[in-house]
């Protein structure tokens, strides 16, 4: 019986294999369907191009907080949960000082997982073939306008080719030789694939894009990287009101597990021109050093401030590895008595333990 | 000061490297040859070796490629019984079919509706299973998540040479936080808790 179920399991992995390859050329279609958010009035909120699962939240450009309760079709419907409050910035934008090049303002680092992604009204397609996609200039642009700012950025062009689903498990790489200059933020630069109205704006007379923050829900550092995300909103709005489309707080990882302060970012969507993705970069380098507290004057309030989520951050990953530990040894001893017990073995200081695990299998 | 996001550093980096020697320690490895593993594999993290340069550029990382590979074949070659290398290398080949055919079934990204959780974590509690499966080892669930993924990106490499797609392929690149390591160490676990279970319900003792 457990040799037929073996050989069943096997073929079902290859058949899933095959057909995996097969999806090789499916993938290179591109089929850039988009969702809309509605609310308990079916009125929409707002659209994305990744679809969304029960349990995540959105924070619109309102503050207004949504939960996802249900996925039908197209449409993602929400229940509205509260009006949030950002971090209170005003303080930090009143003694924020611009640095002048050369002076020391902090370490950034920015990539793109998705290095393909272009915009079709621009470049007539929304993802080049040769990896060299316009969101690379988009993500340059913002690294060029920080360092004129003092800021030390490490900007990587990096391929991960092609657009699946191990690309971010390619982009890992890229984010760990980022980390190894010590980065105060590490930003992920994406666009969205939505119909243009979503993200067309225009900031201070200048066509450009709206940004949307994008938070994984499934590592960690979600408490912390959610609290940037909000810092970085909320500097937003203090220097260009209306620049955010929202935050989404949504299943994935999106490599943000490697640390807090790593953040998603969407400058507008395939529909939108490659120009005002530029433009909204351009201002955005002036959002990140203050949200991500590089300049000396808001250094203390982003410290501050990140540290609540980081708190809860720590709280959930202890609370984690206890239960885990609890699970284990109501599972392997049938009680928890011997916690103590546990923890001696595994700190060294007892000899009493299994020599060899696998032996008793 | 420290301040809270550098602790939530520590605090993350301890538990990830505590657990992660505990880990390695239930595979026939003793509490030293699980450290000098650990340390290895973040000392080499830092090294990466340029293998090709080009279009398609290749590279392997000291400590989240040869390190665990090296571990693999330590732990290949001390197995017991030919039937038990033979289930351990089954075990990756699966894991790396099946982590290769989700990978394409999620199109775009973590948000496909085909996944109900990242990725990077669907690709270790794969080999978790496969490798337990196949082996009901912890060893082999290692091996599985270890090698599964390391042919998954030696297929991927393949693919991109042969269709000389512009991309940079660095095995193990992330070091000691890469996806071939996190399978490995999630495997593991995965495979002690399922098979504490199992003894429970079949009323054997953990100890």
């Amino acid at each position: 019986m457990k040799k037929r179920l073996k050989l069943v399991a096997i073929i079902l992995c290859h058949l899933v294999f095959v057909f995996g390859i097969n999806l090789v050329y499916a993938g290179e279609i591109e089929f850039l369907e988009h969702f809309t958010l509605v609310d308990e009035n079916n009125d929409a909120v707002t659209m994305a191009g990744r679809e969304l699962d029960v349990g995540d939240h959105y924070i619109t450009a309102d503050n207004k907080l949504y939960e996802v309760v249900r996925v039908a079709n197209k449409n993602i419907h929400l229940k509205y949960i509260e009006t949030v409050e950002l971090p209170d910035v005003s303080e930090d934008l009143l003694t924020a000082q611009v640095g002048k090049p050369g002076s020391s303002q902090g370490v950034v680092g920015i990539y793109h997982t998705h290095n393909a992604e272009s915009y079709v009204p621009t470049s007539g397609t929304d993802s080049k073939d040769d990896g060299n996609g316009d969101v690379l200039k988009v993500g340059k642009i913002l690294a060029d306008a920080m360092e004129k700012s003092g800021v030390e950025v490490h900007w990587s062009d990096n391929s991960h080719l092609p657009h699946d689903g191990q690309a971010y498990i390619r982009s890992r790489r890229t984010a760990v030789e980022l980390l190894r200059h010590n980065p105060d933020t590490l930003i992920d630069v994406h666009r969205d694939a939505t119909p243009p109205e979503v993200y067309d704006t225009s900031i201070e007379g200048t066509p450009a894009t709206k940004v949307r923050i994008v938070v994984g829900r499934q590592n960690q550092n979600r408490w912390a990287n959610l609290e940037y995300a909000k810092r970085i909103k909320a500097v937003a709005d203090k220097f260009y009101p209306g620049i955010i489309e929202g935050i989404f707080d949504a299943r994935g990882n999106y490599n943000q597990d490697l640390g807090p302060k790593m953040i998603l970012l969407e400058f507008g969507a395939h529909t939108n021109r490659l120009e005002q993705a530029e433009a909204a970069a351009e201002f955005f380098a002036k959002v990140i050093p203050a949200a991500a507290g590089l300049t000396p004057a808001t250094r203390q309030s982003a410290q501050e401030q990140m540290g609540t989520g980081a708190r809860k951050s720590i709280f959930w990953m202890i609370f984690i590895v206890v239960a885990a530990v609890v699970a284990f040894l109501l599972i392997s001893q049938g009680k928890i008595g011997s916690l103590r017990g546990f923890l001696r073995r595994e700190a060294g200081l007892s000899n009493e333990r299994d020599s060899d695990p696998d032996s008793k299998e | 000061m420290l301040t809270g996001t550098t602790i939530l550093l520590i605090v993350a980096a301890l538990i990830y490297f505590g657990v992660g020697q505990r880990l390695l320690d239930r595979m026939r490895l003793t509490d030293t040859q699980a450290l000098i593993f650990i340390v290895l594999m973040i000392g080499g993290s830092f090294v990466t070796v340029p293998l090709k340069m080009g279009r398609t550029s290749v590279g392997i990382n000291l400590g989240g490629g040869l390190v665990p590979l090296a571990l693999v074949i330590y732990l290949l070659v001390k197995a017991d019984t030919t039937k038990e290398k033979i289930r351990a290398l089954i075990a990756s080949v699966v894991t790396a079919g099946i982590v290769f055919g989700v990978g394409k079934l999620s199109i775009f990204d973590p948000s496909s509706p085909y996944l109900f959780i990242d990725p990077l974590w669907l690709f270790s509690i794969i080999a978790g299973i496969a490798g337990y499966l196949a082996g009901r080892s912890r060893r082999s669930a290692f091996i599985a998540g270890v090698l599964g993924l390391f042919l998954v990106d030696v297929i991927h490499l393949f693919q991109a040479l042969a269709g000389n797609i512009p991309t940079r392929i660095v095995l193990g690149g992330a070091g000691v936080f890469d996806a071939m390591i996190l399978a490995g160490l999630i495997a593991i676990g995965l495979a002690e808790f399922v098979g504490e279970t199992r003894e429970r319900i079949e009323g054997g003792s953990g100890n």
